[in-house]
């Protein structure tokens, strides 16, 4: 329980320094910061019954998040999404199969890559399934209103 | 309302390009090119968007074209930048501004980066939270730090280099993965596997790779490939640099 907490502030730290390197404005911080350590949460949890379901639902969170903020901010989606979904990234899936990769076992660098390119297609189909949802509920709403 | 064509297709040019320069996706620099536009009653527009360049056609009377061609060649994330051409172009549809105005807001954005005096600590921090995430603790959260300040002061200075994205991750990767190694080895304790990726974590691209494939979905096929070919070069770039560590490590029994 406590390390738990201590990655969801481990995480938060992590992703609100990392908007401030990809220069997010400044009241946006704080919003994805909290998105990225709940989608992080999300992810842990699931991931514990199916990973690539983790990193689907991680994001699919994550993703509406950043369409919620958007839509009370008046600001691309996009600045909320990008810093938050980093810590969900599968950067250690990446790393490992460059290190299967130099310990010459191509076998398991092939197992890896391949879960880890799943895993990223899993979180690119929740990243679209959110905008497109998001699109047609906005063009609805535009609908009843006139 | 007679519009300029030749500052409506300014403000156009420059709206995409800090777009595409600072990170934004393709589909947002084509839908900014229609709005725009649109908020004009200009009669075509036809905008292609690629990362690496932008063509837009336009015409207001819907008889005389103007085309516009322009190359991107540097490509880094600045989300305060696609921000501020996103308000810019809500003011012109609400037409709250004038082209003028937007023009010369448009180049200010341009040309004024805010430089951070404090950005180096904040890629270092960034890499030294990431390496506690992945189950780091104290010295490899102060490797990482300095691994990562340092690799961001040696990437400032390949920015002019030819090349600059291959050679700046090469040395980026070997940099951490020697840091790494050399302080979990003479600290005889400690693992050196959460500060490489957590070091690598500013530069990895996966989150390049998330936007190749839903590029990809959406349909903006060449996009979709551009950027999987960048996230390609970009892993293989930095797998080079450290891989080429990691194996010396291996083969001189430094590392079992």
């Amino acid at each position: 329980m406590l390390t738990m907490i201590l990655d969801l502030i481990y995480c938060f730290v992590a992703s609100l320094f990392f908007a401030l390197i990809m220069n997010a404005p400044k009241k946006t911080i704080v919003n994805s910061s909290i998105s990225a350590a709940l989608g992080y949460l999300i992810y842990i949890s699931v991931q514990t019954i199916s990973p690539t379901l983790g990193f689907f639902l991680g994001t699919l969170f994550i993703a509406m998040m950043g369409e919620i903020f958007a839509r009370k901010f008046k600001m691309p989606a996009t600045i909320f999404i990008f810093p938050a979904v980093i810590p969900i990234v599968p950067g250690y899936g990446l790393y490992q199969t460059m290190l299967a990769i130099v310990q010459n076992d191509i076998f398991s660098a092939l197992e890896i890559g391949a879960t880890t390119i799943l895993n990223i297609a899993a979180m690119a189909i929740a990243m679209v399934l959110v905008s497109i949802l998001a699109s047609k509920l906005q063009s609805l709403k535009y609908r009843k209103s006139n | 309302m007679e519009v300029n064509i030749g500052k409506l297709l300014k403000v156009i040019k420059l709206s995409a390009q800090i777009i595409l320069e600072n990170g934004g996706e393709t589909y947002r620099a084509e839908e900014t090119i229609e709005f725009i536009g649109e908020s004009f009653n200009v009669k075509e527009i036809e905008s292609i968007a690629t990362p690496t360049g932008f063509y837009i056609t336009i015409s207001v009377n819907g008889e005389d074209n103007h085309t516009l061609v322009k190359r991107i060649r540097k490509r880094t994330i600045d989300l305060q930048k696609i921000n501020d051409v996103n308000n810019i172009s809500r003011q012109l549809y609400l037409h709250s501004i004038t082209l003028d105005q937007a023009l010369e807001e448009l180049e200010y954005i341009n040309n004024n980066t805010a430089s951070d005096k404090y950005s180096l600590l904040y890629v270092g921090l960034s890499s030294g939270f990431f390496t506690l995430l992945f189950g780091g603790r104290i010295l490899e959260f102060f490797t990482a730090l300095f691994s990562g300040i340092l690799v961001s002061i040696m990437s400032r200075g390949f920015v002019n280099f030819h090349s600059y994205q291959f050679f700046s991750n090469t040395v980026a990767g070997a940099v951490i993965a020697f840091f790494a190694i050399a302080v979990t080895t003479l600290a005889n304790t400690g693992n050196y596997n959460p500060i490489i990726v957590g070091g690598m974590m500013p530069l990895l691209p996966g989150l390049a790779m998330t936007n190749a494939i839903r590029d990809t979905m959406r349909g903006d096929l060449l996009s979709g490939i551009a950027r999987a070919a960048e996230a390609l070069l970009v892993a293989s770039s930095l797998a080079a640099g450290a891989g080429v560590v990691l194996y010396l490590a291996y083969s001189t029994g430094i590392l079992s």
